[in-house]
Order: C-alpha cells, then sequence, then structure tokens
C-alpha cells in the first residue's frame, strides 16, 4: 500500500472514528498513528471524556477482533492470558484463552490491577505472543492494546511499572472538549444516540485486519534521511541529559518516535518523514518514559514541560537558522 | 618701454617674478572651470562679489567673462546665502535696496548684505532704527567649510550683527548723513559657556567610554561562558556516546543577509547544485520574514512552526507552506533537485522577498516623508536653506577648491603665490601657535584670535615674522592707534613712493571700501587711495621687534576676484617678495569664515541711535562640542528619530546578548529539600507504612547496638531496656516496637522471613488511620534513640 492510499484509507478511519468522538481530534489522530506504527496506546484522563467509547469505535472500524478487560483489584494474570485447566473427560489440560488473544484489546483502567497482574501483559506487548505453563502461543495479528487510566483516582490503585510504561507506545492525555463541542454533543444525545449502543451509529468498517498490516507494511517505504535520525538521537539524548530527568527515554523510545513519525508522514501522503513529524509526536512517545527527580517534581515540573524544553533545544536538521 | 616700466621690471625681477610671468600663471589658474566667475559669462555674482565690477574694465586679460559675469543681475525672486569675512559700512548701504522715506522722514526698509562666503549658509536679520530710523533685514552667506550653524548678534548704534565674530558697521539710507565710525566693538557670539562645553565633552567621551566597556564585557563574558560550557564534561548517561561535531563545524556562520542568499542560491544553481540553491532560496525567504518580525527564526524551529506563525496572514501562510514543502522534498525526500524545481521555488520566493521589500520601503518612504515634512513644517529656514544651497550650486558658488573658488574665495591667492615659489597654507585658528622664520600670517577677518593667541602672535612679529592683518582687527590691536572708516570714494591704490614695497607702476584695483584713520605716528603708509590710506607698515622695533605688521583697511586684495583685477597679484607676491617670506599662512576659522550677517540698519536719518540685530546661518561653524555640533547641524529631528528607532529596536528584539543559556544548575539543595522531596514522593505513592518499615529497620538496629550492645535479644529485652532507659511504661514500648517490627517486616523481602516466625499481629495502637499511625511509630522510635544516645557515650567512654 502506497502512501497516498495510506492516507486517503486513513482520512476515512478518521471520520469514521469522530462521528462518535466528537472534539478530539487529536486522540484520534494519533491513537490511529500509534496503531499502524505497529504500537500499543495508554489514555489517560479523567472519568467520561470519552476513552472507553474511543476504543469501542475503533473496534467497530477498525474491523478487529475486541475484548475488553476492566481491570480490578483482585484481577489475576491468568484471567489475561488465560491458562491451562484440567478436562476430566479428555484427562488432560487444555488451554483455555484468555481475553488477551484478540486483535484489540481494551485495558480498561488499568491501575487498578496490582503489578503483577499488569506485569502479565508485558510479553504480549512485547513479543505479542503469551507463555502459560512453558508454551508460547502467538497472538493474532494485528495485535494492539488500548489502556486507560484516571490520573485523579489514588485509592486501590497501583501506578504502572516502568517496563510496563515503556511498552506503551504513546500517553495520551485526553481534555475537556470546548463548550461548542458539548453542545453538539448533547444535541446528539438528546436526538437518540446512545453511546453504550454503537450499532445504531451504523459504523462503517474501513478497514479489515489484513489491511492493517498491509498498511503497516506500507510505512516501510516511508523514507527517513539522516537528519532525521539524527534529530531523533539528539531529543531522545537530551532527554537522558536534562537536568530535571532522572531516567531518560530508552532506545525503544527513539525506535517508537522512529515509527510514528513514518506513520505521521503517511498520514499526510508523505513518503519521507520531515521534522515536523517528529516534534509532533515526541510529547506523546516520551512523556511517560521520562522519570523526573523529586525535587523537579516538586518545583512543579511536568515531563510535557520538559519535552517542551528539549524540543527548543534540539537543533532541527538543515534549518536556515 | 618707457624707463618706469623697465625699472618696473627691474625692481620686480629683484623681487622675484615678473609681471608677464605673473599674467601667464594668472591665466593658467583662472582656466580652471572652478572659477567659474571667469569662464561662465551666465554667472551671476552675489553682491559683494559685485563690489569688485567697479574696478573692472570691459576688458579682462586673465578672467575674459568677467567683464560680462558683471553685467548679469541674479532673478531677484532669488534667495542666496553669502557669508563676509568683513563688513564694513558700506555692506549695509550700498548693497541693500533703500528704504523708502516717509514723509515723517522715518526710513522704513533697508537691507545689507554680507559680504559672500566660500561656502553656504543661511541667516536672516533686521535692523532697525530708533528715533525715524530705517529697519533693515538683510541675509547672508556662506561659510567656507560643511556643517552648519546658526549665530546670531545684537548690535548697538546702528552696528549690525555679524553671525560669526565680525564687525558691522550702520546702515546708511537715502538722505541721511552716516554717523561717525562708533567705536569697534565686536559683538559677542552667542556661545556656550567653557565649562560647559568642558563638562559636555567630558560626559561624550566617558559615555563613549562606558559604552565600548559594556560592549567589551559582555563580549568577554560570552566568550568566557562558551569556554567554561566547552570545557565543562558532558554529565549523564550519555557522557560515552561519542560527539558527532562534524555537521556542526562543516556549518561554518550562517548567513543572514536576504540579497546575498538570493545571489548565492544563483550563483549555485548556474554550477549546478540546485539543492543548495533551493535551500539558499528557502532561507532568504525565512531571512526576509523574520527581518520583517513576522516569523522568529530558531535552529529548533520546523517548517510548521514558520507556517504556524503565519496564521494571521492567509495568503502568505499558503505560499510559505507551498514552498516549504517542495524544499523539503529536496531536503528529507527522495526528489532529486532539478533546475524546475529551483526554478518554481526561486520564483515563488523572489516576490514574496520583492513585496515585503517594497512594503518595508514604503513605510520608509512614509517614515522619511512625515520626517522632512515636519522638518520643513518646523523651521521655515530649513526651506530657505534648501533653496539657497540649490542656488548656489546653480550660481556656481565655489567651494570645491581649497580655500573656495568663489570670487571672494582664496583659491586662486594661494596658488598664484605658490606659483611664484611661496608656499601658502590655510591654517584654522583654532588653538594655533605661530611658529617658523620667513613666514608671514595673513589674519583673516573671520579668523578667531583670543588674547592668548594674539600675545603669542606679537612674540612671534618680534622674533622676526611678518603679520598681514587683512582688515584693521580693532578687537586685538587696540594698541596701534588704528581706526577704520568707510573709503571716500573711487581710485586706484597706489604704493606710496619710495616705501619698502614700492616697485613702481604698481596700480591695485580694489573695491572702495575702506580706510585706515588714525595718527599712524610710528606707522609707514605703504598703499594709498588718493589721499586716503589703504595699508601700513611698522617695523618698529619696539613694536615689531625684528619682525613687521602690516595692516589692511580691509581684505578685498585677499579674494580670488582681486588676483584677476589690475597689478593685484603682482603686488601681493612683491610684498610677500620683500618681506622676504617663503612661507605663507592664511589664518581663519570654520566660525570665523562661516557666512556672517549682514544686517543693516539703519541710521536714522538725522543721525541718532541706531539699532541693529540679526543672526546668521553660515554653514561651517566649528562646534566648541559634539552638542553644540549636533545643534549647530541641526541634526536633532534626526538624532531623537534614530534614538526611538534604536528604542524601539531594542523593545522589539530584546536586550538579550549573546545566545539564549540556561541558568546555571543548582549544585547544592538543603538537605530539608532533599528530605521534603522524598517525603513527598512516598506521600504521592502513599507509601506511608514503606518508610516507617523501613525506618523501623534502621531504629530498631541503633536500639539492639546501643542498649543490647549489638546482641541479637528477643524484642522484650530491648522492650525492657528501653523503658528502663526512658522511664516509658514497659507495655507502651512493647507496643511499639511490634508495630515497628510488623512495619519492618511487610517491607522486608519474602527471603528474608525467618521460617516459624510469624510476622507481628496488626497494630493496636493510639492513632486509627494508616498513614498517622505510620508516622507515630517513627516519631515513637526517634524519642527512644534520642534517649538513648547517652548510653552510645558512655559505652564509647568506658
Amino acid at each position: 500500500m502506497n502512501v497516498v492510499e495510506f492516507r486517503d484509507r486513513f482520512a476515512l478511519l478518521k471520520r469514521e472514528t469522530e462521528r462518535v468522538l466528537l472534539g478530539q481530534d487529536e486522540i484520534v489522530t494519533q491513537t490511529l498513528i500509534a496503531i499502524f506504527a505497529s504500537g500499543h496506546v495508554l489514555i489517560e484522563g479523567v472519568p467520561g471524556l470519552g476513552k472507553t467509547l474511543l476504543v469501542r469505535t475503533l473496534s467497530h472500524v477498525l474491523g478487529s477482533g475486541f475484548r475488553r478487560i476492566q481491570f480490578t483489584p483482585d484481577l489475576m494474570p491468568s484471567d489475561i492470558t488465560g491458562g491451562n485447566i484440567f478436562n476430566q473427560k479428555e484427562d488432560r489440560f487444555v488451554f483455555h484463552p484468555g481475553p488477551v488473544f484478540t486483535q484489540l484489546l481494551l485495558a480498561d483502567e488499568i491501575n487498578r490491577a496490582p503489578a503483577k497482574t499488569q506485569s502479565s501483559l508485558l510479553e504480549a506487548m512485547q513479543d505479542l505472543a503469551v507463555t502459560t505453563d512453558g508454551t508460547t502461543r502467538p497472538l493474532p495479528q494485528p495485535f494492539f492494546v488500548i489502556a486507560t487510566q484516571n490520573p485523579i483516582e489514588s485509592q486501590g490503585t497501583y501506578p504502572l511499572p516502568e517496563a510496563q510504561l515503556d511498552r506503551f507506545l504513546m500517553k495520551l492525555h485526553v481534555k475537556h472538549p470546548s463548550q461548542a463541542v458539548e453542545r453538539v454533543m448533547l444535541r446528539n444525545i438528546a436526538q437518540g444516540f446512545q453511546p453504550a449502543n454503537l450499532d445504531t451509529m451504523q459504523l462503517q468498517r474501513v478497514v479489515t485486519a489484513e489491511e492493517i498490516v498491509a498498511m503497516r507494511h506500507g510505512l516501510y517505504s516511508v523514507r527517513v534521511d539522516d537528519g532525521i535520525l539524527e534529530y531523533i538521537t539528539d531529543i531522545v539524548a537530551k532527554s537522558r541529559s536534562h537536568r530535571s530527568v532522572y531516567l531518560g527515554a530508552s532506545p525503544r523510545g527513539s525506535i517508537g518516535l522512529l515509527a510514528v513519525s513514518r506513520a505521521n508522514a503517511a498520514t499526510q501522503g508523505r513518503d519521507f518523514v520531515i521534522p515536523d513529524d517528529v516534534k509532533a509526536l515526541a510529547p506523546a512517545v516520551l512523556r511517560h518514559r521520562i522519570i523526573l527527580h523529586p525535587d523537579a517534581e516538586i518545583e512543579g515540573i511536568s515531563t510535557d514541560d520538559c519535552i517542551e524544553e528539549i524540543l527548543r533545544e534540539a537543533k532541527v536538521p538543515r534549518t536556515a537558522a | 618701454m618707457t624707463f618706469s616700466s623697465a625699472l618696473f621690471v627691474t625692481l620686480f625681477t629683484i623681487g622675484g617674478g615678473t609681471p608677464a610671468q605673473i599674467t601667464e600663471d594668472l591665466q593658467k589658474v583662472f582656466d580652471d572651470e572652478s572659477y567659474a566667475f571667469c569662464n561662465d559669462e551666465k554667472l551671476a555674482l552675489f553682491p559683494l562679489e559685485r563690489e569688485y565690477c567697479e574696478v573692472v574694465g570691459k576688458h579682462n586679460e586673465v578672467c575674459p567673462a568677467l567683464p560680462e559675469v558683471c553685467k548679469n543681475e541674479l532673478p531677484k525672486d532669488l534667495k542666496w546665502v553669502q557669508g563676509g569675512r568683513q563688513r564694513t559700512a558700506r555692506d549695509g548701504a550700498d548693497y541693500g535696496p533703500k528704504g523708502d522715506k516717509h514723509d515723517d522722514g522715518e526710513e522704513t526698509d533697508g537691507s545689507g548684505n554680507g559680504r559672500q562666503g566660500n561656502g553656504s549658509g543661511s541667516g536672516d536679520g533686521s535692523g532697525k532704527g530708533k528715533d525715524g530710523s530705517g529697519n533693515g533685514t538683510g541675509k547672508d552667506g556662506g561659510g567656507k567649510d560643511g556643517g552648519s550653524g546658526k549665530n546670531g548678534g545684537k548690535g548697538k548704534d546702528g552696528d549690525s550683527a555679524n553671525g560669526g565674530s565680525k564687525d558691522a558697521d550702520k546702515g546708511k539710507s537715502d538722505g541721511a548723513k552716516p554717523p561717525p565710525p562708533p567705536p569697534e566693538e565686536p559683538s559677542p557670539p552667542m556661545e556656550i559657556p567653557g565649562w560647559v562645553a568642558g563638562l559636555f565633552r567630558v560626559l561624550f567621551y566617558v559615555l563613549i567610554a562606558a559604552l565600548l566597556a559594556v560592549i567589551g564585557y559582555y563580549i568577554y563574558k560570552n566568550l568566557m561562558e562558551g569556554r567554561e560550557d566547552k570545557d565543562k564534561p558532558d554529565e549523564g548517561p550519555t557522557d560515552d556516546a561519542p560527539k558527532d561535531e562534524a555537521p556542526e563545524a562543516a556549518r561554518g556562520p550562517v548567513e543572514t543577509d536576504v540579497e546575498r542568499l538570493l545571489s548565492r542560491a544563483r550563483a549555485a544553481a548556474q554550477r549546478g547544485d540546485f539543492k543548495q540553491a533551493i535551500e539558499d532560496s528557502y532561507a532568504a525567504l525565512l531571512r526576509r520574514l523574520e527581518g520583517d518580525g513576522i516569523i522568529d527564526l530558531h535552529p529548533s524551529r520546523t517548517n510548521g512552526d514558520y507556517v504556524r506563525s503565519l496564521r494571521d496572514r492567509a495568503e502568505l501562510r499558503q505560499a510559505v507552506r507551498g514552498i516549504a514543502s517542495d524544499v523539503e522534498k529536496v531536503q528529507f525526500g527522495s526528489e532529486a533537485p532539478n533546475p524546475t524545481l529551483f526554478e518554481s521555488i526561486y520564483n515563488r520566493v523572489l516576490p514574496l522577498c520583492g513585496r515585503i521589500t517594497a512594503i518595508l520601503l514604503l513605510l520608509l518612504a512614509a517614515g522619511n516623508l512625515s520626517s522632512c515634512s515636519e522638518g520643513n513644517d518646523g523651521s521655515a529656514s530649513d526651506r530657505d536653506r534648501k533653496v539657497e544651497a540649490r542656488d548656489v550650486l546653480m550660481l556656481g558658488g565655489g567651494g570645491v577648491k581649497k580655500g573656495g573658488a568663489s570670487g571672494t574665495g582664496l583659491g586662486a591667492v594661494a596658488e598664484i603665490l605658490k606659483k611664484s615659489d611661496i608656499d601658502t597654507s590655510f591654517v584654522l585658528t583654532k588653538d594655533q601657535k605661530p611658529k617658523g622664520a620667513e613666514k608671514a600670517i595673513v589674519l583673516m577677518p573671520g579668523a578667531k584670535v583670543d588674547r592668548d593667541q594674539w600675545k603669542a602672535l606679537r612674540s612671534w612679529v618680534r622674533d622676526g615674522g611678518t603679520l598681514i592683518l587683512a582688515g584693521h582687527r580693532a578687537d586685538l590691536a587696540k594698541d596701534f592707534g588704528i581706526a577704520e572708516a568707510a573709503s571716500a570714494g573711487p581710485g586706484p591704490i597706489r604704493p606710496v613712493p619710495g616705501s619698502v614695497y614700492d616697485a613702481g607702476g604698481h596700480e591695485l584695483a580694489l573695491p572702495y571700501v575702506s580706510q585706515l584713520t588714525g595718527s599712524f605716528q610710528r606707522w609707514q603708509t605703504i598703499l594709498v587711495r588718493g589721499k586716503e590710506t589703504y595699508a601700513l607698515l611698522n617695523s618698529e622695533s619696539d613694536v615689531a621687534g625684528s619682525g613687521r605688521i602690516i595692516v589692511f583697511a580691509d581684505d578685498r586684495l585677499f579674494a580670488n576676484l582681486a588676483m584677476a583685477l589690475g597689478d593685484n597679484a603682482s603686488y601681493l607676491v612683491l610684498l610677500m617678495k620683500r618681506s622676504a617670506v617663503k612661507d605663507v599662512e592664511l589664518w581663519d576659522s570654520i566660525r570665523g569664515s562661516s557666512g556672517g550677517e549682514a544686517s543693516g540698519s539703519g541710521g536714522s536719518a538725522d543721525g541718532e541711535e541706531g539699532e541693529g540685530e540679526g543672526a546668521n546661518g553660515g554653514s561651517g561653524e566649528g562646534a566648541e562640542n559634539p552638542l553644540e555640533s549636533i545643534k549647530n547641524a541641526r541634526l536633532l529631528p534626526i538624532m531623537l528619530q534614530l534614538l526611538a528607532l534604536v528604542l524601539l529596536f531594542v523593545l522589539w528584539k530584546g536586550t538579550r546578548f549573546g545566545t539564549p543559556r540556561d541558568p546555571k544548575e543548582e549544585s547544592r539543595r538543603a538537605f530539608a529539600d532533599h528530605t521534603r522531596a522524598l517525603g513527598m514522593t512516598y506521600a504521592r505513592a502513599k507509601a506511608s507504612r514503606h518508610a516507617s518499615g523501613l525506618f523501623s529497620v534502621w531504629a530498631i538496629d541503633r536500639l539492639r547496638e546501643r542498649l543490647l550492645g549489638g546482641a541479637r535479644g528477643s524484642l522484650s529485652q530491648l522492650a525492657e531496656a528501653i523503658a528502663l532507659r526512658t522511664g516509658r511504661p514497659i507495655g507502651e514500648v512493647m507496643q511499639v516496637l511490634m508495630e515497628a517490627t510488623g512495619a519492618r517486616d511487610e517491607v522486608a523481602p519474602p527471603s528474608s522471613f525467618r521460617p516459624g516466625v510469624s510476622a507481628a499481629p496488626p497494630p493496636q495502637g493510639p492513632p486509627e488511620s494508616g498513614a498517622a499511625r505510620d508516622f507515630w511509630i517513627m516519631e515513637e522510635l526517634s524519642r527512644y534513640l534520642a534517649a538513648t544516645k547517652s548510653a552510645t557515650k558512655a559505652r564509647g567512654k568506658r
């Protein structure tokens, strides 16, 4: 699939998603970019902003298998991965796959489960496989996880471990819609729109699972200049040496930034990456990979502030300045 | 050849040059087109130059156009500028339109004119007579050198103010007898007091020095900071990463000039480097946009950032986005740069640069127009100055030659003397001291000589110098007993027979302007016009020592026009030769030679007191200090505009100097900050239990160490010891220790659990909530530790 087809298909996907989700253009775009860049997305936002609705809508338009796991404190790893259960009739253990064996997995409120349960997704997210009782089983393709979490609640929540966070390609912040958008939203509700029942929206299935894989492969044709590679490494290196940062982005962050930059270029019908692609998506890719010094946190510095500063320091390749 | 002619030639030869030779030299000198009065028959002379027309015949061998020039009249509506080196009674009387005499005998109008100077300038003045006097206005002339200034003076008793320094006589009106010559008192020039001028001069240079020092300091600071940054080793995990500095070094200095970038783009295209050409074209566009303040160019900004900066300019944004997109295809894409693409980009960049330039030019022009119109509106004299300056040029006023090529300039005088092997130089009188032997100093009327200089001149004369006063200087030579009066009428000037400067046969043709009066007891008359004395010589030892002083009634001999007439040039050469002079210095001053105001005026019909005042605007006046210079040059509005522009520029660009840098990282923080940060982190993570456990591990170990000597005693033994030491109930101590142990076990890794030892029961302590209870445990343990400090000390002593 060439970049022009990619762009058209992407635009169609976006338009269809935005029929349901109003006023979240950036989140929709970046989530789709992450999906096509073979990554997973962590969406953070206060309750009621449509995080789950977004994923459910995507499950409709992407034409992929969809499963949802509601993370709770008593959720066990086997509840996710599945496990071997003894079948008395057959007198043997039979593997019962968990909900992870799907294409689009919604890990709703992922930080409500303890770390050991969260960690059960590590292998799935990285290696696209699940190992139980010594047997590794591949996950269906394409596989992507969209997790949501609430930043406000702290009672009964478990912060995601760094290893888990690093496996998410992007962390997106959902913001409140504008007043005008909210008005339209209310009008739609008043006219009978039911978010719980998306079937009434008659959403079009824009791509199939195979097409998603093809689109992912199409991104390899997007050219990346050496200057862009230098720009990416410069940004990531600066994240490690920034004075407010305790732990900077990992090489996985660089790889992720490159992948999303390519996808971003393709969404605009470009077969080459420009610095704008990198700069636009760097905050989403890096913000959850950076751990701040405690004193920086005390000073009220956020990871987004650091990234903004890093981007101000990183020299854009082939600039006229 | 008659005997007298032969004798004249013989004697003159002794002096060093023949009349024929001098005539030939004069012809060569006046062949120069700079001397327009000898070469341009359409030229009109200024009134002061026209004085010489009285003695110009119908034919002039050395200055052929002069007779015709003398017939031309200046346009009546023409304003002109002229400055005089000397004002006489005639300046105010003969050349101003006569006033209309009213029935009551009042002279209503008159005008006086100064003598034309060598440069240009402007000014006006007016004189007003009392008691039925007339009043007059006059324009004056220009100065010798550049610059401009304004000066004015006010005289009484018919004195007209003389802009520079010179005298003016009262005007003469029709039917009025001129009053007797007033005592010669120079009009006091308006000057800034010396101490103020000195103060401003010092302030000016102090400011410049301070400015340079500040600039130097910042440059030094910037360089030092850059060096420190270079020397400072990089910190953090990327320390070992190889630094790729080559691309930075290869970049070299960044070109910022739009025109140069465009021409560089064209040059690159011509040599086939289309990639560079495209990049330069785009850089030119960005630089232009930055120059116009539309975008802010920065190495960290992308093309998308620049396009977004143009969100308020939809058309420009569209154009820039299109260009940037094409440029990126070459920079980051796979599209090979080619001539078509370059032409496409270049042709889109060029109009954008040009359009913005046009807007800028338009704004600039508007600003200038506004500025000009303000200036014109503000000062009528400025308008006059422009007209005058143009007219002076049109009339060929000269001034391009050293000493001036106008009729009243000194260029030809100097050239003739030089051709007769007499070195001639122009000396500004400011701070000059006479020196050297075999020299003559000609003190021109405009020369500003202070008392000290005059004393020095007299001393130099006594040592053998020749001082020639071109016009009597009553302000300096009061002890000479000489006065100056208006000449009674026309007539040739001849050397006194038998006098030292009489070579026989010389006949000077000069305008009848002034004569010298007085007793002249110790003076020898050397030139006379009829019965009037025109020049005097004093070589008495008590006055002139071994030198000589020559006083002329006026300065008319020392003018270009004079050299073209009669035997003036010959006589001047003879004068110098017979004075054994090899070097002539023509002393003048910028101020003195500037256009003086000739204001004329009016004496009353009955000879009563008159009053004159005037102001001149001679260009070329010298300034005593920079402030005065600015004031004289009328540059204040421009300076204020420039200042305002600089201010705006600073406000626009900020006061940043050098590369912006992050503030220096704090190397140390207070321990309390670290503690607080750590506490906040634990609090945010709701890990008070964890913190309590860690602290308990440490505290119990310390307590065991202090009270049980490090022995692994039971918890009850430890509780007993603590209770004994602190006086607290053993039950309470035991409770705290058990809770602390429980907290410790929670944070300890499972591998540290001892088999058979169960975790401590849930605490039953005073505070109910978790975090408060954890904190209570830590506080209690801290108290125990504080109370058992002495145990450690005591054991240490033992």
